[in-house]
């Protein structure tokens, strides 16, 4: 890992401390116990929130600030919530300014499969261990850097290609909605499993260098699941706020979600995102961080 | 007096728009207008606890003399460099 790279992900872990983030959430709430309904310490609530991974108390809160602003959320985007799933959480809808730095809209959905297909998709995934390699950056001209990136990768998945690719398919509106992305020509979903053991990481970086950049890709999304009890600890994703037009992103600000088993996440691929260092004591490939990532293309 | 300039006689409080917590021993404080972070070290911890009243920074230097092997004139310049900071970042307010 580049020493820059280090530095980033020292002070990323600082940020995202859950220490840290309950120290100040707490502080907070002390000042919000004398002006409860003070919308700018609510969206710092927020924020803290999004950066401690408190996906559930994030999105209360972003309910209550919406309720409080008097932007109720329209029916176009509830109808779309509960298409995909009537747990489906969203953030930062509608809030993408193009030529500012906005934080990434979110479609996260937790138990997206049934146990027996997360057993499934586990064991398929465990007894192609041999079909796993180092897998590369960049989309015009893939190449393996370990300074960059270290995730082990398969494109085999047997009948779960499909299962995903169908929830894909069928749910293309309900994403642009949810994710504030403009419709589109749907071309296809690239899609694989990855695993990160040991010291796996993918550094701050973005899918596309514009909505409808040149490497077609639209939404990015993944599917964690892993063995349980969990083995390793990190490998959390970090969506940033990003300038999309400068192609810049804050590493103060951004959201953090953990690979909880079974949770389902989306986001715009121009939007930064990292994958934090995976700790996997025992480097066991069974126990990794395993995820089943794929990327929306447009025509 | 000129708030823009602090001086030993300066009555220095904590202003609203500031978090703070302790994490591994080392205090954080945090700007709700800028997001921004600062951490604190032992010397910096113990000034900002001290402003949780307001304080003249005559008095804060004695109390640091107090908990701190420093000599009076490099404690005073420290606290007053420190809380230049914090005055910039607009986390304290100078009666």
């Amino acid at each position: 890992m580049e020493v820059t790279t280090q530095q980033i992900y020292q002070k990323l872990s600082q940020l995202s401390n859950p220490q840290l983030n309950l120290g100040l959430l707490s502080s907070l709430d002390k000042k919000l116990g004398k002006t409860p309904n003070d919308l700018g310490l609510l969206t710092l609530q927020l924020e803290l929130f999004q950066k401690a991974g408190m996906l559930t108390e994030a999105f209360t809160s972003q309910q209550k600030i919406a309720e409080l602003s008097g932007k109720f959320v329209s029916d176009e985007i509830t109808s779309a919530a509960q298409q995909l799933s009537p747990v489906t959480k969203y953030f930062n809808v509608g809030k993408i300014d193009p030529n500012n730095f906005s934080a990434a809209p979110l479609v996260l959905i937790d138990d997206f499969l049934s146990p027996n297909l997360v057993s499934e998709l586990l064991t398929h995934t465990i007894e192609h261990e041999h079909k796993f390699r180092m897998a590369n950056v960049g989309s015009d001209n893939p190449h393996y850097v370990p300074d960059k990136r270290l995730t082990h990768v398969c494109f085999d998945l047997g009948k779960f290609k499909a299962h995903f690719r169908d929830f894909i398919k069928k749910n293309i509106n309900n994403f642009t909605i949810l994710l504030d992305v403009p419709h589109f020509n749907f071309d296809k979903s690239e899609i694989k499993i990855t695993n990160h053991l040991n010291g796996g990481f993918f550094q701050p970086h973005a899918d596309n260098t514009a909505i409808y950049g040149d490497s077609k890709r639209v939404i990015s999304w993944l599917y964690y699941f892993h063995q349980t009890p969990k083995a390793f600890e990190g490998g959390e994703l970090l969506a940033f706020n990003s300038n999309i037009e400068q192609q810049e992103y804050y590493t103060h600000k951004f959201t953090k979600i953990e690979p909880i088993n079974n949770r389902f996440v989306a986001f715009p691929s121009c939007f930064y995102h990292a994958v934090t260092p995976t700790l996997l004591t025992d480097n066991q490939f069974s126990n990794g961080r395993m995820a089943v990532a794929g990327h929306i293309r447009f025509n | 007096m000129n708030n823009n300039i602090l001086n030993l006689n300066s009555v220095i409080s904590r202003a609203e728009n500031v978090l703070d917590c302790t994490v591994d021993n080392e205090m954080v404080l945090m700007s709700v207008t800028s997001g921004d972070y600062i951490n604190l070290n032992a010397q910096a911890s113990a000034i900002w606890s001290e402003i949780s009243e307001s304080q003249s920074v005559s008095m804060i230097v004695e109390k640091l003399l107090g908990q701190f092997e420093v000599e009076l004139e490099a404690c005073q310049q420290q606290t007053l460099d420190f809380l230049n900071v914090l005055q910039q970042e607009k986390l304290i307010e100078v009666a």
